[in-house]
């Protein structure tokens, strides 16, 4: 059984995203991907969903969306004032973060400015069923593929939208969403060294991880810009194009840091002065223009050992397997 | 001892150096430009049989990336086999890999080559003798990037050799044929970019819809075919899209 989700308002950037499209970098294709891969898992699993369930990505407001059948639906990662409207467009209730919410076949859901952090996720029990493309249904703007026709969400749009989970929705307890809802909007990342450590000299690391950056307006999926502190580079626009990863913080000539996104390129001629680590990822992707962050080196072990600790401190606040699974 | 996974790569002697970069890759890297063949040999000896774990590898001109996930693989493992692969991955040149070769049809005429006179112009010669040199020879894939469908194509001849635009034009069209430093290269989406704009094929370079979704692939011969604007038309409506399909 599948429905429909109509967007009746858009918001300012709303994209469909799953856990991202590995296996095609080689082509020039992005990864891609929910920024908050957290925020995703949360949100999937609450309403029974497998990780990788494609939801709603909303940027900085939400979006106002109706349903043409009966669902269930969770919001998660940064949140607005959320309100469940019936089919006459009268408010019913308000919609928490992390609280799986029935919805009505005619009613809507609306969703103002985000606060705290960049993005929200609207995860349907079923996840949003756009065509796969090249092993995912994340939207990538630049290759044109997932969602629909790879652009953001607009109104009028209609997509389909699965009706059974795997498993039933749940409840967590006030603490662990508490908890959760505060893992990705740490303002510290974390770094390894890049690979150009050569064409940066000690001033240069020195400032790195003792001054704060201010992320600029120019700030999206592509890239974020950081502004109010300069790295000096030794040799600007030494390197020749090479593989570049999401979180790697790439040096301009002027001395402007920009860390790559989900979207970002897959290679680059920018010398690279350290990698945000994989447990960091799903702050970097909340970050919002004006904020202000810092980095902080940490060694390989500590990396891994960092995002080992945050998926077994997520299966425990939220298992993957709830409890009434057969 | 393990190896320190942060060392700064070695450079003798042509051997790559071989770190962890990230949390999330295995780089190795060589001082020099080992060639396409090498490049090629070490993807396939990384490729086959697949290591567990590893979702990506990305080659460029002297910087090859495994990408994995380290919920699903120990990067000393995944380093270690790199190690492993990288020693059994013999020197070749690119022409004892089996390779599609790819022909693309391209208009070389207005408006679709707005920087041939000029360059024609630099190199001293006529604009039908810099045509002849552009077609008359086949490419390398060395690596796709920018944008996806991006091959950045080796074996341009000298003459056409020549600086990116010192302002990078807001717009290029699909399907332009540009030239840049060493390199040739075709644009497969409308992007900005600095490349000089010779020429343009019909061809898509991108589509989503194909399996593989690339028309050129890491690799691949390339070689150029001039036509004339009333073949290129005449592939476009075959192609069953207007010009803006091409996108």
């Amino acid at each position: 059984m599948s429905g429909q989700l109509r967007i009746i308002r858009p918001g300012p950037c709303s994209l469909v995203q799953d856990l991202g499209r590995p296996g095609s970098a080689h082509l020039g294709v992005a990864r891609s991907g929910a920024a908050d891969t957290l925020s995703l898992r949360a949100g999937n699993r609450l309403v029974g969903n497998e990780d990788n369930a494609a939801a709603i990505e909303m940027t900085l407001a939400g979006l106002h969306a109706s349903f043409d059948t009966d669902s269930t639906v969770c919001l998660s990662g940064a949140g607005g004032d959320a309100l469940l409207l019936d089919a006459h467009a009268k408010a019913m209730r308000r919609v928490k973060l992390l609280e799986p919410t029935r919805i009505g076949a005619g009613e809507s859901l609306r969703i103002g400015p985000l606060k705290g952090g960049a993005r929200g996720y609207l995860c349907i029990a079923g996840g949003v069923c756009t065509a796969t493309e090249l092993g995912s249904r994340s939207t990538h703007a630049a290759s044109g593929i997932g969602g629909l026709g790879g652009r953001a969400l607009d109104a009028g749009d209609c997509l389909p939208i699965g009706t059974d989970a795997a498993r039933p929705a749940r409840r967590i307890a006030p603490q662990a969403r508490e908890r959760l809802l505060a893992m990705p909007l740490c303002r510290e990342l974390r770094i390894t060294p890049g690979p150009h450590a050569e064409l940066f000299d000690q001033h240069a690391m020195q400032t790195l991880v003792s001054a704060a950056f201010r992320v600029s307006r120019a700030a999206d999926r592509v890239g974020v810009r950081l502004e109010q502190t300069k790295i000096p580079t030794l040799d600007p626009g030494a390197i020749d194009s090479e593989p570049m990863l999401c979180g790697a913080i790439q040096v301009t000539p002027d001395g402007t840091p920009i860390i790559l996104m989900p979207d970002g390129p897959t290679t680059g001629g920018y010398p690279v002065i350290g990698v945000v680590i994989g447990a960091d990822l799903p702050a970097l992707g909340q970050l919002r223009p004006g904020d202000e962050i810092r980095f902080s080196p940490v060694d390989l072990e500590t990396a891994l050992e960092a995002l080992r600790s945050q998926l077994q401190e997520l299966d425990t606040l939220c298992p993957p397997d709830g409890p009434d699974r057969p | 001892m393990a190896p320190d996974p942060f060392q700064v790569p070695s450079s003798a002697q042509g051997t790559p150096g071989i770190t962890v970069c990230g949390d999330r890759s295995v780089r190795i890297s060589f001082a020099r430009d080992p060639g396409a063949g090498a490049i090629e040999s070490l993807r396939r000896a990384l490729a086959l049989p697949p290591i567990p774990g590893v979702a990506d590898i990305i080659c460029a001109m002297k910087t090859v990336s495994v990408v994995f996930d380290p919920l699903e693989a120990d990067p000393s493992k995944v380093l270690a086999e790199v190690r492993r692969r990288l020693d059994g991955a013999g020197g070749s040149t690119i022409e004892d890999h089996p390779r599609r070769e790819v022909v693309l049809p391209v208009c070389y005429e207005p408006p679709f080559a707005p920087d041939l006179a000029s360059i024609a112009e630099r190199a001293g010669l006529g604009q039908s003798r810099l045509i002849d040199l552009h077609a008359g020879v086949g490419y390398t894939a060395r690596f796709l990037g920018f944008s996806p469908g991006f091959a950045y194509l080796e074996g341009l001849p000298e003459a056409l050799h020549t600086p990116r635009l010192e302002s990078p034009r807001t717009r290029i069209e699909p399907g332009s044929v540009a030239v840049a430093g060493c390199f040739s290269g075709v644009y497969p989406q409308a992007t900005p970019g600095g490349w000089r704009v010779i020429g343009r094929t019909p061809l898509r370079l991108f589509d989503p819809a194909c399996d593989p979704p690339s028309l050129i692939g890491p690799g691949d011969l390339v070689r150029f075919r001039p036509i004339d604007g009333a073949e290129f038309a005449r592939l476009i409506a075959e192609q069953g899209a207007g010009e803006g399909g091409l996108q």
